[in-house]
């Protein structure tokens, strides 16, 4: 069985893999005709930097059925190239502001690229892993989370550490992956099922 | 993939974490990866 720390460095350098070249053969879908799939409307993703756009890879469209009250706090946990976050920084306004983090660097260069790009001002990037979130407690109003936790075994911990940093009355808006059936005798272990 | 769970208990996962309330809002197609007995949800949680 893969271990914790080699099955984050897979999936980090998975993702990192897809900031790099989107257009590249990836375990999972990539970009804009994947996130057109999911609902995000073309108009809107004609609008924001091709940088974060062409480098999607969640689950479905997080930013856009999450209830965002304007001047909130939202924290984009795994925020990849940025689409979910600059979609939150419109949603939240001027007078609210947007936590996108992530653990792969290369995926935070191309959110940064689009934050410059998109002239969001209200948008901080922060490298950090899950489990332990470098921000203070209480801060959050808003938790967006776009298909994390099935690349993760040490779910208790990020969700401790949500908890920990949201506000009460706060709300997580998210899309996993959760089993329909259980799976066949073997499929947890084999390392290769963690993307398939 | 292989680290999706039920979704009961992704949501009791939720609930022994600290929220008050935690519901899935609708199932969707699994669009990351082909796998027939894994799905996608939409859920939140309230803190």
């Amino acid at each position: 069985m893969i271990t914790d720390a080699g099955l984050r460095a897979a999936v980090c350098e998975a993702y990192s893999a897809a900031a790099r070249q989107p257009a590249g053969k990836h375990p999972f879908p990539v970009g804009r005709e994947f996130a057109e799939s999911l609902g995000y409307p073309g108009g809107l993703l004609d609008s924001l930097p091709a940088s974060a756009v062409d480098a999607f890879a969640g689950v479905s469209n997080v930013s856009l059925f999450a209830d965002i009250v304007e001047g909130s706090t939202v924290l984009d946990l795994g925020c990849g190239a940025g689409l979910d976050a600059l979609i939150a920084s419109r949603r939240t306004g001027a007078g609210g502001k947007v936590c996108g983090l992530d653990f792969s660097d290369s995926m935070l260069e191309r959110a940064s690229r689009a934050e410059r790009e998109a002239g969001a001002r209200n948008i901080e990037l922060v490298h950090a892993d899950a489990e332990r979130l470098p921000l203070p407690d209480s801060a959050i109003d808003v938790v967006l989370v776009n298909g994390i936790f099935n690349l993760n075994r040490r779910r208790a911990e990020i969700l401790g550490e949500l908890t920990r940093v949201m506000r009460r009355g706060g709300m997580v808006f998210g899309a996993e992956l959760i089993l329909a059936a259980a799976l066949p005798e073997g499929e947890h272990t084999c390392p290769t099922n963690w993307f398939a | 993939m292989a680290g999706a769970k039920e979704g009961v208990t992704f949501l009791d996962e939720l609930r022994a974490a600290g929220f008050a309330e935690a519901c899935i809002l609708r199932t969707i197609r699994n669009a990351r990866t082909k796998n027939p007995h894994v799905i996608a949800a939409e859920f939140r949680a309230l803190r």
